[in-house]
């Protein structure tokens, strides 16, 4: 789209004659960005009787077309009453005195105008001069800042991240005053160039860790990115592991309490949901309400979840051991009902669990994308009809229905999404284990478990490690006021996180 | 973070990677043992026999603190030559590989008997060993790190035998010191194959973190593991009576159905989930020892080596799980390999000894020299 101007046969030969080097930078902007690109090319005068040629260049819908009209056009088109010189100080002098622009930058690069371009700000030439001002008159439309709601909490902040990069440095920002708390620019993708930042408090982090980050971050090399899970594909540890080794976010709160303790952010343009990285194991249990809440309550919550992790791994194949092997451990009063119930069952046991728990992550896997008012009847047909008929056409026993269902509430204990998946995923190969072993195959399970646990990492660091300091954050909720040191199990270059400030208080209280 | 201190064990670690060698299915029917030789009066034993960890921990660290970059398959080849340093580093090594073999074919027994009567032997077999593999194939810090974590399981699992107390009896144990002193050394002599293990420290002191710590450690871990050992002697004998005790097989484990947890209707369960732990865990420890000696004799990848040793552990076990035939080779090897053990690192410490006065005296000369 090109706009032609004409005023005076003066100016039109000024402009021919001047004009070849700035129809050659235009060219080049236009030729690097793309034919494609739905570029915009404003040609204008400044100046008063010798005007010069000026041009402003855009990419349509990246920028909000107002501030470039309200405050560069304007003010250069028709409020410039002087003759403007041509020379060095040109440009500086221009974007001093004509555009009242908080963000202006002077760039003699014509290569980062071009990535500037890209990314929502204008472009302004003055005639042939090779200095360039970059207008940042980013815009466009945006999600505005919502309750996040995968993870919602009831206790803790409304904020949740949106798509759009720069509001969530903001929210981070806004949150983190620190002098220390750094971003670092990166762009992923070959084609898409999708900007990506790392946060950090500088001199809490562990070097190390930033290091390993940074060069993974750096070495992907793909057409695209579109979603920070496809960046925790391509830097995690193991990628055959059940176990999620990059903790997924979109609470800016957990981002800013991670990134405190001495882990590293990423967030990537395009996506709500951050990373943090390194992640041990105990930090997916670990709910934004814990800290928030009274400590005994919390600590009450903590072991609610044990429990509830316990059972989604365990129960369902304990259960089948009992009444396929050891019947002997089955309370007397408890064996008559089991067996009642068992009475007239076609399928074995295993069958019988395994379809049910199939069935349950069917409606769960279902419900995940179905809009709202579907969802209700998917309830109504696949909990309430199902499951009710399964039991009266003697499909399944009452018992393994109602074990099924405690395993599945159970699963909704585990705060994070991505560990519940995971640990619900780990009740399969459980359940055929027991199936064939017996006991032995689930005690053989746990071992694995443990095991597979203790040898994974995450960007170098020990995934689930014991450090006897760092119990008062995993079983329980200590009191906050007693975590004077950030946790053992992330490494850190600072790690007195307060100081025992409740001491004063006693000694006050004692006078 | 650092590097070094990732990879290496922690002194926590070392603690409860040795209790992991010590801590096997043996001590279930250590009592047994004990109780035929010195009746009553077995726990004696189990404190006097303590001596022989102790002696092997104290001498070690010695030879960890002269020596704490190498392991004891390179001292002994620089201190009795390559062709005698490798012949005493396989000796050293048949006594991991037996113990392996040993206590996967224990393992095999107390899972058929207790829980899984309807498996067939290899397959309990395969359960064990592979779990041991997978462990060992891991390496030495995820060795540390489950050891650690299976012996607060353990230590959690010993406290309930404390429950025993209240259906004992005193006189069970009375009267003390009725028994000759010759029947308690004979009882220390059938501690023997239950309190081997802390030779192992031999091969890992290289691998710890802090070696300052190594002494203090491996004492710890002789006190975990013997008031564990002497405990289980004493409580077995408070509850059963020693006339009892040669009726189970395992009779420690018989303590533990004096407790009575309601919906749990045998308690005897929940210890042998435990007990799964703690035996695939030696395995693991016995298994990844084994390979890391034939490693460092052939220079093969510790990780091959285990996947080479794998049908081995499979038919050792098998073998053994012929009650007579394994107590045959064990009485016959045990004492043997005991002796072995204390005169291999009593020569190793006391040449460390002496080249290390002759050093020192050198060093004294050459100063006075220099001075001079």
């Amino acid at each position: 789209m090109l706009t032609l101007n004409t005023r005076s046969d003066v100016s039109i030969d000024r402009g021919m004659t001047m004009g070849i080097k700035l129809e050659n930078n235009i060219n080049f902007v236009v030729k690097e960005i793309g034919n494609g690109s739905p570029i915009i090319i404003k040609r204008f005068f400044i100046g008063k009787d010798e005007p010069i040629e000026a041009v402003t260049m855009y990419i349509n819908g990246l920028v909000s077309k107002d501030t470039i009209d309200r405050d560069i056009l304007n003010p250069l088109m028709l409020h410039v009453n002087e003759n403007l010189v041509i020379d060095q100080n040109t440009v500086d002098y221009v974007s001093k005195r004509y555009i009242p622009m908080s963000n202006t930058t002077i760039e003699e690069n014509i290569n980062n105008v071009v990535e500037a371009i890209k990314s929502g700000k204008t472009a302004l030439f003055i005639g042939d001069l090779e200095k360039f001002i970059i207008l940042d008159t980013t815009g466009g439309e945006h999600r505005t800042i919502s309750d996040p709601l995968n993870e919602s909490a009831v206790r803790g902040s409304r904020e949740g991240f949106v798509e759009n990069l720069e509001t969530n440095i903001s929210i981070l920002r806004r949150k983190i005053k620190d002098k220390n708390l750094t971003i670092e620019n990166f762009k992923v993708g070959r084609r898409s160039q999708t900007s990506l930042v790392i946060a950090y408090i500088d001199d809490i982090v562990d070097k190390n860790v930033l290091i390993e980050v940074r060069k993974r971050i750096i070495s992907i090399d793909v057409d695209f990115v579109t979603d920070t899970g496809m960046i925790d594909q391509y830097i995690e540890d193991s990628a055959y592991s059940i176990f999620p080794q990059i903790y997924v976010t979109e609470r800016p709160d957990i981002v800013k309490a991670d990134i405190m303790e001495g882990r590293v952010a990423i967030i990537l343009d395009g996506t709500p949901f951050a990373l943090t990285a390194p992640a041990v194991f105990v930090q997916f249990f670990q709910g934004v309400e814990d800290y928030n809440d009274r400590t005994i309550v919390a600590s009450f919550s903590r072991i609610l979840r044990l429990i509830a992790i316990f059972i989604v791994i365990t129960l369902p194949s304990l259960y089948l051991t009992l009444i396929n092997y050891n019947i002997e451990l089955i309370p007397v009063k408890f064996i008559n009902p089991i067996i009642e119930s068992r009475n007239g069952i076609a399928l074995t046991p295993f069958l019988e669990i395994l379809s049910m728990e199939v069935f349950v992550d069917f409606l769960r896997e279902g419900g995940l994308r179905l809009p709202p008012k579907i969802a209700s009847t998917l309830s109504i047909v696949g909990g309430i009809i199902i499951g009710n008929m399964a039991v009266q056409s003697k499909i399944v026993s009452p018992t393994t229905l109602l074990i099924v269902g405690i395993s599945v509430v159970s699963t909704f204990l585990i705060p994070n999404y991505e560990m519940s998946l995971s640990i619900r995923f780990i009740r399969f190969p459980m359940l055929v284990l027991a199936d064939i072993l017996g006991f032995l195959g689930i005690a053989a399970g746990w071992l694995f478990i443990i095991i597979h646990l203790s040898s994974l990492e995450s960007f170098g660091v020990p995934y689930f490690s014991i450090k006897s300091s760092d119990l008062k954050d995993i079983f329980i909720r200590a009191p906050l006021w007693k975590m004077n040191k950030r946790p053992k199990s992330i490494p850190n270059n600072n790690s007195v996180r307060q100081s025992d400030f409740r001491k004063n208080m006693r000694s006050n209280k004692n006078e | 973070m650092n590097n070094d201190k990732k990879n290496l064990l922690s002194t926590n670690q070392l603690t409860f990677l040795l209790t992991g060698f010590t801590l096997g299915p043996g001590f279930l029917r250590l009592p047994n043992v004990v109780v035929k030789e010195a009746g009553q009066d077995a726990w004696i034993s189990g404190i006097v026999g303590l001596i022989y960890p102790l002696y092997i921990v104290l001498v070690s660290s010695y030879i960890a603190k002269k020596h704490s970059k190498e392991n004891v398959l390179t001292l002994s080849r620089r201190y009795f030559g390559n062709i005698v340093g490798n012949i005493l580093n396989i000796i050293f090594m048949l006594q991991f590989v037996l113990y392996t073999s040993t206590i996967a074919s224990e393992f095999i027994r107390i899972l058929e008997v207790y829980i899984v009567a309807f498996l067939t032997p290899i397959k309990i077999c395969i359960v064990g060993v592979t779990l041991a593999l997978y462990a060992a194939y891991k390496g030495l810090k995820v060795l540390g790190k489950i050891s650690e974590l299976i012996s607060y399981i353990l230590i959690f699992i010993i406290i309930f035998s404390v429950a025993a107390c209240k259906y004992g009896d005193m006189l069970n144990l009375q009267p003390v010191f009725s028994t000759r002193i010759i029947d308690i050394l004979n009882g220390i002599k059938s501690t023997c194959y239950c309190y081997t293990g802390f030779e192992s420290v031999l091969l890992f002191y290289s691998s710890v973190y802090d070696v300052s710590t190594i002494k203090k450690a491996s004492l710890k871990a002789v006190l975990i593991a013997g008031s564990i050992w002497v405990w289980t002697i004493f409580i077995t004998i408070y509850y059963l009576g020693i006339d009892i005790i040669p009726k189970s097989y395992w009779s420690f484990i018989m303590v533990f159905e004096s407790i009575h947890i309601p919906v749990i209707n045998n308690f005897r369960y929940v210890v042998m989930f435990a007990w799964i732990l703690i035996i695939v865990r030696i395995l693991a420890n016995y298994y990844f020892s084994s390979a890391f000696i034939i490693n460092d004799m052939t220079g093969i990848d510790i990780k091959q080596v285990c996947l080479i040793m794998y049908p081995l552990f499979l038919y050792l076990p098998i073998k053994f799980k012929d009650n007579i035939l394994r107590e045959k080779i064990l009485n016959f090897a045990v004492p043997r390999f005991v002796i072995f053990n204390i005169l291999l690192i009593t020569l190793l410490a006391l040449m460390i000894f002496i080249k290390s006065k002759a050093y020192q005296k050198s060093n004294i000369n050459q100063k006075t020299l220099n001075t001079e």
